[in-house]
């Protein structure tokens, strides 16, 4: 049984990440300590709509929602310092009026969703999304990741077990092929940013 | 744009090279600290120069990987360096220009850069 502290820490001068895509990747990491196979990254702007939605979804040993609760707002560990990831990325999304959410489904799959308003002043830049992405590659060989950009109309899709069925026994990792990855995520992002940033 | 045939390119090009070793038996490790703190405090710029270390100099005999929080948040980012040669090193306060060197120096050369290991940090 988890103990949870009856003031959130968060407001207790915990220091923000700089970007939303420092909070992907920290959110990422429980999805890696929850043994997932595989993590599902998607980040989708709509203009219409001035929203912005960041989704990750693990198929790891996820959490009973009914001991636990899926929208905790404390840190999840006994020491002070750790546990802040979740309680961090929902203050990132309440600050600017957005929606948070946290389902999970015990031993099947953990889904964590937060939505901003896009233009709101307080919104922390999503930053460097595709260093995120590369940094999760490289690090973690043996999970599959499907990341998702989507802008309006526009969208490119990575999918590291399609990559890994055509590499057949080279490594995700090899330099040229972490060369490769890097390149095609720049080159997808550039254009879809460049055709959002147009109009 | 990065086409799938270039990645088939790619692919064939390794497959046809000698010697090329699996790296799930790395000799060396390097594991970076990616809890909430090291993140913070920076640790995806110094994966990222790990990247670009071992994009531009071609190194297959590596495995990069991450862990938790260790304790030392306050020397955040944590690096640790498994090699034969020198066994586990622990590099403190990590940087992507400290990575760069530490890649030269202690990966490709075998000389711990011991100015930022956590003995002379303390």
């Amino acid at each position: 049984m988890i103990f949870l502290q009856n003031t959130s820490n968060y407001d207790k001068g915990i220091a923000p990440l700089k970007e939303l895509s420092l909070n992907v990747l920290d959110i990422a990491q429980n999805s890696i300590r929850a043994e997932a196979s595989l993590i599902e990254i998607s980040l989708e702007i709509s203009t219409a709509e001035n929203l912005l939605k960041i989704t990750v979804k693990d198929n790891g040993i996820g959490f009973d929602e009914r001991i636990h609760g899926a929208s905790r707002n404390n840190n999840t560990s006994h020491e002070k310092r750790n546990g802040f990831g979740i309680p961090l990325f929902r203050k990132s999304a309440e600050e600017t009026g957005g929606r948070f959410c946290i389902t999970s489904q015990k031993r099947k799959r953990t889904v964590v969703s937060a939505v901003y308003i896009l233009n709101h002043p307080d919104r922390t830049p999503i930053g460097d999304i595709s260093a995120t992405i590369e940094a999760l590659i490289l690090c973690c060989r043996d999970i599959d990741f499907i990341y998702t950009y989507k802008v309006d109309d526009e969208s490119f899709i990575l999918d590291t077990a399609r990559i890994k069925e055509l590499l057949e026994d080279i490594p995700i990792t090899s330099p040229e092929v972490m060369e490769y990855i890097r390149m095609f995520l720049k080159d997808n992002t550039d254009r879809i940013n460049k055709t959002f940033l147009k109009g | 744009m990065k086409t799938l045939a270039e990645l088939q390119a790619i692919k064939e090009k390794l497959q046809s090279q000698m010697d090329l070793r699996n790296e799930a038996h790395a000799s060396t490790r390097v594991v970076v600290g990616m809890a909430t703190c090291g993140i913070a405090a920076g640790a995806r710029p110094v994966v990222t120069a790990f990247s670009d270390m071992v994009q531009e100099h071609k190194l297959r005999d590596i495995s990069v990987t991450l862990m938790g929080c260790i304790g030392l948040c306050s020397q955040e980012p944590v690096v640790e360096i498994t090699t034969p040669k020198d066994g586990k090193v622990t590099y403190v306060k990590m940087t992507p220009e400290k990575a760069k060197r530490v890649v030269e120096e202690h990966l490709i050369n075998g000389n711990v850069v011991t100015e930022y290991t956590i003995e002379n940090n303390k």
